[in-house]
């Protein structure tokens, strides 16, 4: 039997034909777009709000990942330095780049690559390379430094970068009578050196930045697992 | 025009809903591009003094009670502790890293590492001793990596629920110790970074 019959002996196609005639409303089953158009706006409003809310907007990358902490301060407006493997960026410029030495000859993509790939499981690694990604090595070049001196903690560019936006903030604070904060929040990829990070935090000190913030990922174990 | 009696039975409405299939092909092809350079993580900050140059050194007026001068150092080997030499009962012996089994990526792995649980525990007897200091510097080798700095900072800031632990994974989920009001009980939670002298 390929269509049902009902007991007055009519097929549906049938009686759907009749309730036509007699003015009944047919009711299609059809995609309420309207419904799907209130989702979609609030998802976009929703997520532009979070965009616009964030006064850091950090993207995590290979050459950026955060030290994930229990820390749980709010960021609030500041001069944002970003350091990551490769470089240093002040207010979304960039000022200097972060040298890098494996096994003594220079980092390659690949070293850059494997320093994230190997240590978080995703890439299988031999206990060789382990080791030597363990001990690759991140520094500011001493050409950068004050007198070109390998064991000074100025940092030239980025001093100089520094003093202007803090003169530019401290112009724009008076003329909108509003006291000039001096923070700063530093950015830095967990894996830098502390002489990397501290020769940053110097330097920032020097230009007139005194308090100095961290960026973290906030996690609920202190240990970050 | 007119219609019809029989027309208009069966008229249809010309003036129509908005045709929203356009705006929802670019809602579709928007809300991707948004929620790719969206984060999907919470990032907070960390507060911690500016660096110091040299060992901290402070000079205390007579009738001032001398400083703690608490210092970690944390060097490729594990943590120390130091102190004001005269105000520590005896010195403080180190914190060698030591093997721990975590879970990773579902795994079960052992790896060698510092014993921040050691650290916390040693860090609260201190703070028994010495309940009003809330200075602490870290001084740690130029070579450690951030995260292990950020995990200390983590370690000395509050206390939590116990005042010693020696598992990893307990001390890791351990909750904070609150007050009355709900705030959590300090520790050290004014660190600063301390570097060894060398030009400036």
């Amino acid at each position: 039997m390929s269509e049902m019959q009902t007991p007055g002996h009519l097929t549906l196609e049938e009686q759907a034909r009749e309730r036509k005639k007699k003015g009944h409303i047919e009711i299609r089953d059809v995609l309420n777009i309207n419904s799907l158009m209130d989702i979609m706006t609030i998802l976009l409003v929703f997520l532009l709000v979070s965009i616009t809310s964030d006064p850091l907007n950090i993207r995590q990358s290979d050459d950026l990942l955060l030290a994930k902490s229990t820390a749980n301060f709010t960021p609030e407006d500041s001069i944002p330095i970003t350091i990551t493997k490769r470089h240093v960026i002040v207010d979304n410029k960039l000022v200097l780049q972060i040298k890098c030495k494996i096994a003594g000859h220079e980092c390659t993509d690949q070293d850059y690559a494997d320093k994230v790939r190997c240590f978080d499981g995703r890439h299988q690694c031999s206990e060789s390379r382990l080791q030597q990604l363990e001990a690759m090595t991140f520094y500011i070049d001493k050409a950068d430094k004050k007198d070109s001196n390998e064991n000074s903690f100025l940092v030239v560019p980025l001093l100089k970068r520094l003093k202007d936006l803090v003169e530019h903030q401290k112009r724009e604070n008076e003329r909108l009578g509003r006291p000039f904060k001096g923070i700063a929040t530093f950015i830095a990829d967990r894996d830098l050196p502390y002489r990397v990070i501290v020769e940053v935090a110097h330097t920032a000190g020097e230009a007139g930045i005194f308090d100095m913030r961290y960026a973290i990922i906030k996690t609920n174990s202190r240990y970050g697992i | 025009m007119a219609r019809q009696p029989s027309q208009r039975r069966h008229a249809t409405d010309e003036a129509g809903d908005i045709n929203l299939t356009p705006i929802m092909s670019i809602l579709v092809i928007l809300i991707p591009m948004i929620i790719y350079a969206f984060t999907f993580f919470e990032v907070k900050i960390t507060r911690v003094a500016l660096p110091k140059m040299g060992q901290p050194k402070q000079v205390a007026k007579e009738d001032e009670k001398k400083p703690l001068l608490l210092t970690v150092l944390v060097s490729k080997k594990g943590f120390a502790i130091k102190m004001q030499e005269e105000m520590a009962a005896e010195p403080e012996p180190p914190i060698p890293k030591r093997p721990f089994t975590v879970k990773l990526l579902g795994k079960e792995r052992k790896v060698v590492d510092y014993d921040y649980p050691a650290l916390y525990t040693r860090l609260m007897r201190i703070k028994k001793e010495h309940k009003d200091e809330r200075r602490i510097y870290i001084h740690a080798d130029p070579l450690i990596p951030w995260q292990v700095v950020a995990r200390v900072l983590d370690t000395t800031r509050y206390q939590l629920e116990e005042p010693a632990y020696d598992d990893l994974d307990k001390w890791a989920h351990a909750p904070l110790k609150r007050d009355s009001n709900g705030n959590p009980v300090p520790l050290f939670d004014d660190p600063k970074f301390t570097v060894a002298e060398g030009g400036s």
